[in-house]
């Protein structure tokens, strides 16, 4: 098999010095080939943006922070990387978007401008063929008109605009991997459906692998190749999006599936629900497994951390006491409490 | 059938504003632009829209936290839309408002139990600090926290459980009708499905009324009986809830929900086109129908003449001069993969 783009291996972030140092991301291990797409999915807190920062280097400069495993990335652990290396990868071969465009646009400067700084950084065109170069850009993300556009200033782009043009700034230094955490959660449907039809079409252009961080399982569902489901700072499923939408293997994310309310389901008189609140990781993780105190299959063997093994299928991994099969056997006597 | 509970009529608010931070001359922004609805004893009507449709402004005009500019609202047979705040005072309690997020909406130095206590006492509904405080607990209970909860803080509490309290603050002046502007927006969604759950127990328990406000269309088809749809200002499709998610009437409703990811991966590459282009500036809203400038099947009318909001039978309502329950072949086409203009890489 190819090699793959990226590999994560067990991957842990932890926050401050012991004592009293936490644990954000606990053994994440994932990977990633050339054009693919993997979703991230987990709700607030579980880890999904400091994940996305670890592989981009963001948090690497922190202090508070220790990143202890490995993230291989086109053959090389960049975690042994230094700055000025991790500096050349950084937005030439990874690139990453934001939840909140504001964030990565400066506000003071010309949406050219910021296009423009990134192609001299990470290209060797001419003045005038950077001009040319951003046209395209802006034009290649739906933009309509862009030659009117383009001297416009952040804040006169609406909300989709703005995440278009962050996505041209993005694909500035044609990078093989898109991190886009959360890009279009502040965005109504409409303009979300856009945006992402928008990512499908450059991702088959370009052939760039895409990691898209989001909370929503429909979006998941339209667009992932495979899908990475985080609770607690792990990943306690993963898998082929269809495989696991079909036949989730973990009871968070099951139940997950199950508690959403969709535009294409009958109103039921009650919605399932998963009882209780995701754990807040400062305030310290449930002893063995982290989604125990909600879960309605937990027993005794839950008092110990669960490892991320194989179900099923081989390339459905799943972190739970509980095989898929022998938990619905369960269920059909009567769970253990 | 008796009399609504809510009777809206050619409800209008404007606001004025300024074109830029260069111009004094100001021009009216209609946020909420002739609506007219209804509803029932025991309903719960939901409006869905795009951000900056109307929707909020439409819930305080009904609540009576702003006046609006023109139109009546009836609530009980009782006409609220001209009443002074004095005059809105003794019947302030009948209409109680659930927002997005309530840590905005509660004091944070102001513990549970105090702010329950104050919102008994404000209209003198309980008095006497024992019957307070049993009724303060019998609160908790029914939004299923423990009375224990009355010692905390709003930030000792989890999103979810400060909705709870957002939610028992409302229920303490036995309001009879509930407006919940975005209450489970801000929740993830494992949460969100208790506070759904939630609030179609109490309403089944207390015979509440609802308006209850969502961009999400997923939320508002499990929780509405009937369904409003909001473009620029306009009530565009009103119809009961099962109508309206199986074949809406208004091309605006088909495009919206078509948007809606949904979560099954088998359908995927639904044959539908997404709505192009960005909303129009509400200050400028197009001439005719408000949606022609984005509409796959307007004709030349739509551009001059406003569609008028008819009833198309069975309780459906919609604003449009080719409603249809079914979707045009323009609509459907697949938006062939457009050729992006540049080519992308080397
Ligand atoms: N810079 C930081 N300093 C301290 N704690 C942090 C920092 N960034 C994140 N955390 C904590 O790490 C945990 C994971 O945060 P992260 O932002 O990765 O969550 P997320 O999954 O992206 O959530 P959301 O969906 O809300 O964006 C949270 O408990 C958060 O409070
Ligand atoms: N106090 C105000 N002054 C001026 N304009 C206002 C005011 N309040 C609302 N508007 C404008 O009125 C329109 C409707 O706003 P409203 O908040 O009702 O929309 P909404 O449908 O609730 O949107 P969202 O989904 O973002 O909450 C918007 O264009 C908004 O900018
Ligand atoms: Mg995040
Ligand atoms: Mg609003």
């Amino acid at each position: 098999m190819a090699e793959r783009l990226l590999n994560v291996r067990n991957l842990d972030v932890v926050l401050g010095r012991e004592p009293g140092a936490t644990t954000l991301v606990r053994d994440l291990s994932f990977s990633l080939d050339a054009g693919e797409l993997l979703c991230i999915v987990g709700e607030s807190g579980c880890g999904k943006t400091i994940t996305a920062r670890s592989v981009i280097g963001l948090n690497r400069t922190d202090p508070r922070f220790r990143l202890t495993g490995a993230i291989d990335f086109d053959g090389r652990n960049l975690l042994d990387l230094d700055e000025r290396a991790m500096r050349q990868i950084r937005g030439a071969r990874i690139a990453m978007i934001f939840q909140d465009p504001m964030s990565s646009l400066n506000p003071l400067h010309r949406i050219s401008a910021q296009i423009d700084e990134a192609l001299a950084i990470h290209t060797d065109l001419g003045k005038a063929a950077r001009r040319a170069r951003v046209l395209e850009l802006l034009a290649a993300v739906g933009i309509p008109k862009p030659e009117t556009r383009i001297d416009a200033y952040p804040h006169q782009f609406s909300g989709g605009m703005r995440q278009r043009a962050m996505i041209a700034l993005a694909l500035a230094g044609d990078p093989d991997l898109l991190i886009a955490d959360e890009p279009t959660t502040a965005l109504d449907v409409t303009t979300q459906k856009q945006i992402l039809l928008l990512l499908a079409r450059l991702r088959a252009e370009t052939g760039m692998a895409v990691i898209f961080i989001t909370h929503d399982l429909g979006v998941v569902a339209e667009i992932a190749d495979r899908v990475l489901v985080m609770y607690a700072g792990q990943c306690v499923e993963s898998g082929p999006v269809a495989d696991v939408f079909r036949n989730p293997q973990h009871p968070y994310t099951a139940g997950l599936l199950a508690s959403i309310p969709a535009a294409n389901r009958g109103k039921v008189r009650r919605l399932a629900s998963i009882k209780g609140a995701p754990p807040v990781l400062s305030e310290g993780r449930p002893v063995g497994c982290a989604f125990r105190p909600r879960c309605d299959y937990a027993f005794d063997r839950c008092a110990d951390e669960p490892q991320l093994t194989a179900t099923g299928s081989p390339d459905h991994p799943a972190r739970c006491w509980l095989s898929g099969a022998a938990r619905h056997s369960l269920a059909g006597q009567g769970a253990p409490a | 059938m008796s009399a609504p509970l809510v009777t809206v009529k050619n409800l209008k608010k404007t606001f004025p504003v300024r074109e830029s931070v260069f111009r004094r001359a100001t021009r009216e922004l209609r946020a909420v632009d002739d609506v007219s609805f209804a509803v029932s004893r025991g309903e719960t009507l939901g409006l869905v829209g795009e951000s900056g449709c109307g929707k909020s402004t439409l819930a305080r005009c009904v609540a009576r936290l702003t006046e609006p500019s023109d139109g009546s609202i009836l609530f009980d047979g009782q006409e609220i839309a001209r009443l002074s705040t004095r005059e809105l005072r003794p019947m302030r309690r009948n209409i109680q408002l659930v927002f997005q997020d309530p840590m905005s909406s509660l004091n944070p130095r102001k513990r549970v139990g105090t702010i329950l206590r104050e919102a008994l006492s404000i209209q003198g509904l309980v008095s006497g600090r024992a019957r307070q405080d049993a009724r303060i607990a019998e609160l908790l209970e029914q939004v299923g926290l423990s009375p224990t909860f009355a010692g905390r803080l709003p930030r000792e509490l989890s999103g979810g459980q400060r909705q709870r309290i957002g939610i028992a603050r409302a229920l303490a002046l036995e309001p009879r009708l509930i407006v919940a502007d975005e209450p489970v927006s801000a929740l993830d969604v494992s949460v969100q499905a208790q506070i759904l759950n939630l609030l179609k127990d109490l309403q089944e328990q207390l015979g509440l009324t609802m308006l209850f406000i969502s961009h999400d269309l997923g939320v508002v088809r499990h929780v509405s009986d009937r369904v409003g749809v909001m473009y620029l200002g306009k009530l565009v499709e009103l119809a009961p809830a099962d109508a309206f998610y199986e074949a809406p009437l208004h091309p605006y409703s088909r495009a919206l929900l078509a948007s809606v990811p949904l979560p099954d991966p088998a359908a995927r590459g639904r044959a539908v086109r997404p709505i192009e282009g960005d909303m129009p500036s509400p200050i400028y809203p197009p001439a005719g129908c408000r949606f022609h400038t984005r509409c796959p099947i307007a004709q030349e009318i739509c551009s001059r003449t406003e569609p008028p909001l008819t009833d198309h039978g069975n309780g459906r309502l919609a604003a449009c001069h080719f409603a249809s329950p079914f979707a045009s072949a323009r609509e459907t086409e697949r938006a062939a993969p457009q050729p992006s203009q540049a080519k992308m890489g080397d």
